[in-house]
């Protein structure tokens, strides 16, 4: 949705699902029997959803009370699904230099101290909090120590202590007092008494604010480690609404110390861009696969009286919230957002597409069982109720003769392969499963996730499996890895850069809208592979960072299905090699790196992992329900 | 589609709040042959809804289970062959599955039911 985003509460503007087909007058018309209707305009490209905007918030209510879930008798029995609709706050905002130096953004109070440790210190930091239990959040894990930070609340339990900071953080504590700056700040920042330790998997930042002026007294100190970021300033010309505002970049590198003082610390909302690239320097600087960061704090007991009443929540009352104002650029939702389960272009192409264009193909290919999948099968009770999720061809199904399979894939082609060969199927999409909360044993999604073009998407679909076992029961995931065991398949790939699939899935992380292709399949796009240096390509140097593939299916000239290709060469949506006597179609891929997909799974609740492991150039995890 | 599926299967559009059970119109049915198999036929008694697993039977022409059971009826033998054959032997071949709050219907063609939704129902 362009424009408009789902209110929480009643607006003047309606959200109308369902209008396939119904000219925007007509519904305008409709609606107005309810009261003056301003305009009426389309939510999206779909064009089955509809922006109704009422002069008066009650009429929007009313027509919402009468036509939400009814059959509507003025257009024509439509079953409408209707709801309130807000404008979004979009503010368009164009990359900010990156300083390396913190002098140079002339913050009051900020100062950044680089190589503040050694790598080997970095190192033990790292194994001293793997070693420990993380607490898992939307987007990223955390270890808190002295006090609980509670996230809603914005502020410390107090009454919680959690015990002394334990004693690997000795060296670290003496290294940080003895920073001469610290020691002449006007409240005292030692002894800290509040850690946290936050890990960022790649392209994970974290939203504006201000720490919370009531929580924590004198300075704020943050140490990255494993990986660099950028934090972004952003101060606000006047009462924190306002949607003007100055902004400074500073690039934290690995093992930086930084310190947030006075301004700094009390004036200045930080934020940390939600890029797996950033730019410094003119360079791309990529992101590690995670980065994590200490930040030590001093629970502050009394009230704030700083000079930065308007974000001080012991000061102004008014204003209990310090968050910055809402820009969708930066909004941590945990909301499903409506449009994460309409299948992105890229997916529906690249994809859906190909899978039904060389289906019986594919089928032919496909008859080896990975040992370890039947395995996990074996291993299930007997009479167990079985879902595979992205069956493909069925292989998997029945595959244990002492339980009951139930296999679903969004392609109707693969899924009349299934029904042929017998079995239980039918077709769905694996985002958004059509069972009842559950009514299975265990649950299979082989090769399925990485041909979700979003994380949002990859994570609803292990929800959704994990939604439909019953308590106990387990979910075997498997995906394509980065780290292919034949270094010399992944050469046959074509990377693709970031902007390039998120100008086909839209609004990947709330950026731009840029489509670097159209939305429709082209015949740029049978060029990619032998374009080089293309907008789409991805320099050799950065292939070790790459997650976003095409990867070739050769169709060979002999087969039947070839002919159904005839259409598809023409749109450029395939094309032919001559040499290999093949119709070459691109499969869209998100290869999944190390520790990627043990991060996306802990991100859930109400799942254990009992098992994790690297097949065949797969990363493969096994959830139990709890 | 078996039965089985019938009981497994919600109607998922947005906002939906009770998708479950979905009606059934049939075009054509098809008998096909399964195993007799009690055990598995025990197992899976806890896991299915009776009274729309017997509906759902009586619309396919099914009219010989009980409205209200209990597990003790899992060890006569009669029962369990009629639940047997309701459950896992009778096919819905051609027809269609229908959300019981929206009324979309779900089209179910050479036994395979399409449960894919519209953009607009996400």
């Amino acid at each position: 949705m362009e424009g408009f985003a789902r209110a929480v509460g009643a607006t003047r503007h309606l959200y109308v699902a369902n209008c396939l087909g119904i000219a925007l007058e007509s519904v305008k018309a409709a609606f107005s029997k309810f009261g003056p209707v301003l305009d009426a305009c389309a939510a999206d490209s779909s064009k089955a959803r509809v922006i109704v905007s009422f002069e008066r918030e009650a009429d929007a209510a009313a027509a919402r009370d009468a036509w939400n879930r009814q059959c509507c008798g003025a257009l024509g029995e439509r079953a409408l699904v209707i709801e309130f609709a807000a404008p979004r706050e979009r503010i368009k905002l164009v990359e900010v230099p990156v300083s390396t130096s913190a002098q140079e953004l002339g913050i009051p109070g900020l100062s950044l101290l680089t190589e503040f440790i050694s790598s080997r210190e970095e190192e033990r930091l790292l194994q001293e909090v793997d070693a420990r239990p993380w607490q898992a959040l939307a987007k990223r894990r955390v270890q808190h120590y002295g006090y609980e930070f509670l996230y809603n609340a914005r502020n410390v339990d107090t009454s919680k202590f959690l015990g002394e900071f334990p004693d690997f953080l000795q060296p670290l504590l003496e290294k940080i007092s003895s920073i001469a700056e610290l020691q002449e700040t006007s409240e005292a920042t030692f002894p800290f008494d509040q850690l946290t330790v936050n890990e960022y998997p790649r392209g994970v930042g974290l939203s504006p604010h201000i720490d919370t002026h009531s929580a924590f007294q004198g300075s704020i100190i943050s140490l990255s480690l494993a990986g660099p970021c950028v934090m972004e300033f952003r101060k606000y010309a006047s009462e924190g609404v306002s949607p003007e505002f100055e902004r400074k970049a500073l690039f934290l590198p690995q093992r930086s110390l930084l310190i947030l003082s006075g301004e700094s610390r009390y004036g200045w909302h930080h934020y940390i861009p939600h890029h797996k690239f950033d730019l410094v320097s003119g360079q791309s600087v990529p992101r590690e696969s995670r980065r994590v960061s200490y930040t030590f704090r001093k629970v502050r007991h009394g009230p704030c009286r700083c000079n930065f009443r308007q974000y001080c929540d012991s000061q102004c009352h008014s204003q209990s919230d310090s968050g910055a104002p809402e820009i969708v650029e930066s909004v941590d939702q945990e909301e499903a957002d409506p449009d994460d389960l309409v299948t992105p272009e890229i997916e529906k192409t690249f994809v859906h597409k190909v899978y039904n264009a060389i289906a019986p193909h594919f089928s032919s290919t496909r008859f080896a069982k990975w040992p370890r999948v039947a395995a996990f099968l074996d291993s299930l009770p007997p009479s167990s109720m079985v879902i595979d999720a992205g069956c493909g061809n069925g292989k998997y199904l029945g595959l244990n003769d002492s339980c009951f399979f139930i296999g679903c894939d969004v392609s109707p082609q693969l899924i009349s392969i299934c029904a042929r060969r017998g079995h239980e199927v039918f077709v769905a999409d694996a985002v958004n499963l059509p069972f009842r909360t559950g009514c299975f044993d265990a649950a299979i999604s082989i090769a399925v996730l990485h041909h979700l073009s979003t994380e949002k998407r990859r994570r609803k679909a292990i929800v959704e499996l994990l939604r439909i076992v019953s308590t106990g029961g387990k979910v075997l995931v498997t995906v394509w890895a980065a780290e292919q065991e034949d270094k010399g398949l992944v050469k046959k790939w074509t990377p693709l850069d970031e902007k390039c699939v998120e100008g086909w899935v839209g609004d990947m992380d709330g950026g731009g809208k840029s489509k670097s292709f159209p939305a429709t399949s082209s015949p740029s796009l049978a060029k990619i592979d032998e374009a080089e240096g293309e907008a789409g390509m991805v320099s050799a140097e950065n292939l070790e960072e790459q997650q976003e593939y095409f990867v070739p299916w050769h169709l060979p000239y002999h087969r039947a299905e070839i002919a159904g290709s005839a259409e598809a060469v023409v749109s450029g949506f395939a094309r032919k090699d001559d040499k290999k006597n093949a119709v070459v179609y691109n499969r869209y891929y998100h290869v999944f790196v190390r520790g990627e997909l043990e991060r996306l799974v802990s991100s859930i609740d109400g799942a254990v992992i009992v098992d994790h492991f690297f097949d065949k150039s797969n990363w493969c995890v096994v959830l139990q329900k709890s | 589609m078996r039965l089985l599926t019938h009981n497994m299967l919600s109607c998922n559009i947005k906002g939906v709040s009770k998708g479950f059970p979905l009606g059934i119109e049939v075009a054509k049915l098809e008998t096909k042959t399964v195993e007799f198999n009690p055990q598995f036929l025990r197992h899976s008694f806890p896991k299915i809804e009776w009274k729309a697993f017997q509906e759902a039977a009586k619309t396919l022409g099914v009219n010989d289970l009980p409205e209200q059971v209990e597990p003790s009826m899992l060890d006569d033998d009669d029962f369990l062959r009629r639940f047997h054959h309701a459950l896992l032997e009778i096919h819905l071949e051609e027809g269609d599955l229908v959300c019981p709050e929206t009324g979309r219907k779900f089209p179910v063609a050479k036994g395979i039911p399409n449960m894919l939704l519209n953009e607009d129902e996400v």
